[in-house]
């Protein structure tokens, strides 16, 4: 353990001595807080937002790995240096990777769950994405008498939607959901909302709260809905249905 | 004479026991026809049903099946036990948590209560 410290004490003041390290850590912290800043603007999508919140973290986390790759043994023997890099560079990229890699497991494990619908909801979900140009994502039933409607995002798409919330809602209205949902694989809404909550909890002050971001997409998302049906009527009735 | 009040509304809330009875008059049926046969008695929502429903399969008082129509999937519903075999249920439990509770002389009371009319 003080042979960890030792190593790091010495190397962080060989670090920061040098002029060429100090200024890639400086640019990449510049970078990273243009990033979080550009992120807030609601004005652009939901994925490019995404994108600049992955962006930040990843420069937030580059200065540690470049130190960690700067330190080196003094002497000759057992040599601590390994397990300090590896905790540098491994605890923080981890924790990037497992960030990423929810994003795809997540929607997995929905997947697993839901009864694959190939019927109409299928066909009017693929008709409305190619007829916008977006992949298509699937449909599942989910085995709930509780009226329920969601989506994820990743690299397989997929909506869900409960037999409960099929059975309460007319034909119309359960295409207005099924739109909604659409609309937020469409935006990308979902890595916008983990990535706001994970960082919000980061840094509270630097980010809208995670259920501003939601309300925003959730607003986008019916905007969406309601462009396709050109009429808000359904995706209202669903909503006062649902509760 | 012992006084019967019914034990089913007094067991579950008004809204569950209203679609029990619903279930146990009609027997098979969806959530719109059960909805439709308690509104006029009962006011509530469609969704109040559903979601009662599906409270009433997690207790295991209702048990559901999937059909496949034309909007997609949907429940078919039932009562798991009939409106005596709840009542004799409910009896039996309320009687074996008195004897838990009170042992002996829980016994002792119902043999003396009752005798006569058994």
């Amino acid at each position: 353990m003080w042979g960890m410290l030792e190593h790091l004490f010495q190397g962080a003041g060989q670090f920061f001595a040098d002029p060429y390290y100090m200024a890639a850590v400086t640019g990449s912290l510049v970078m990273a807080i243009a990033m979080l800043g550009a992120s807030r603007r609601t004005e652009w999508t939901a994925r490019t937002r995404s994108f600049l919140m992955y962006g930040h973290l990843v420069l937030l986390v580059l200065p540690l790995v470049l130190f960690a790759a700067t330190l080196s043994c003094q002497e000759k023997g057992i040599c601590e240096v390994g397990v300090t890099q590896t905790l540098l560079v491994v605890v923080p990229v981890s924790g990037f990777l497992a960030l990423l890699a929810g994003l795809w497991i997540v929607p997995l494990l929905h997947r697993q769950r839901g009864l694959a619908e190939d019927g109409p909801l299928q066909q009017y979900v693929r008709n409305q994405a190619e007829g916008i140009g977006m992949r298509v994502p699937d449909v599942f039933w989910i085995d709930s008498g509780k009226p329920q409607g969601y989506s994820v995002g990743g690299l397989k798409p997929a909506i869900f939607v409960s037999i409960g919330m099929g059975q309460l809602l007319s034909r119309r209205q359960l295409e207005a959901v099924l739109l909604h949902e659409l609309g937020h694989i469409r935006e990308g809404s979902h890595a916008l909302k983990t990535l706001s909550i994970f960082l919000h909890a980061w840094h509270p002050q630097a980010l809208p709260a995670p259920q501003q971001v939601v309300q925003d997409e959730e607003a986008k998302a019916d905007g969406f809905a309601a462009g396709r049906q050109k009429t808000r009527v359904h995706l209202e009735r669903a909503k006062k249905k649902v509760g | 004479m012992v006084k019967q009040t019914d034990a089913v509304s007094e067991t579950l809330s008004p809204l569950e026991s209203a679609i029990l009875e619903a279930l146990w008059q009609s027997g098979e049926s969806k959530v719109r026809d059960i909805y439709q046969k308690i509104k006029g008695k009962n006011p509530c929502a469609q969704t109040s049903v559903a979601v009662t429903l599906d409270r009433l399969f997690e207790r295991k008082l209702v048990s559901r099946t999937i059909t496949t129509g034309r909007g997609g999937l949907a429940y078919i519903y039932s009562a798991r036990q009939s409106k005596d075999e709840y009542r004799k249920s409910l009896a039996q439990r309320a009687v074996d948590r008195i004897v838990e509770r009170f042992g002996e002389s829980a016994i002792s009371y119902f043999n003396e209560k009752y005798q006569k009319r058994i």
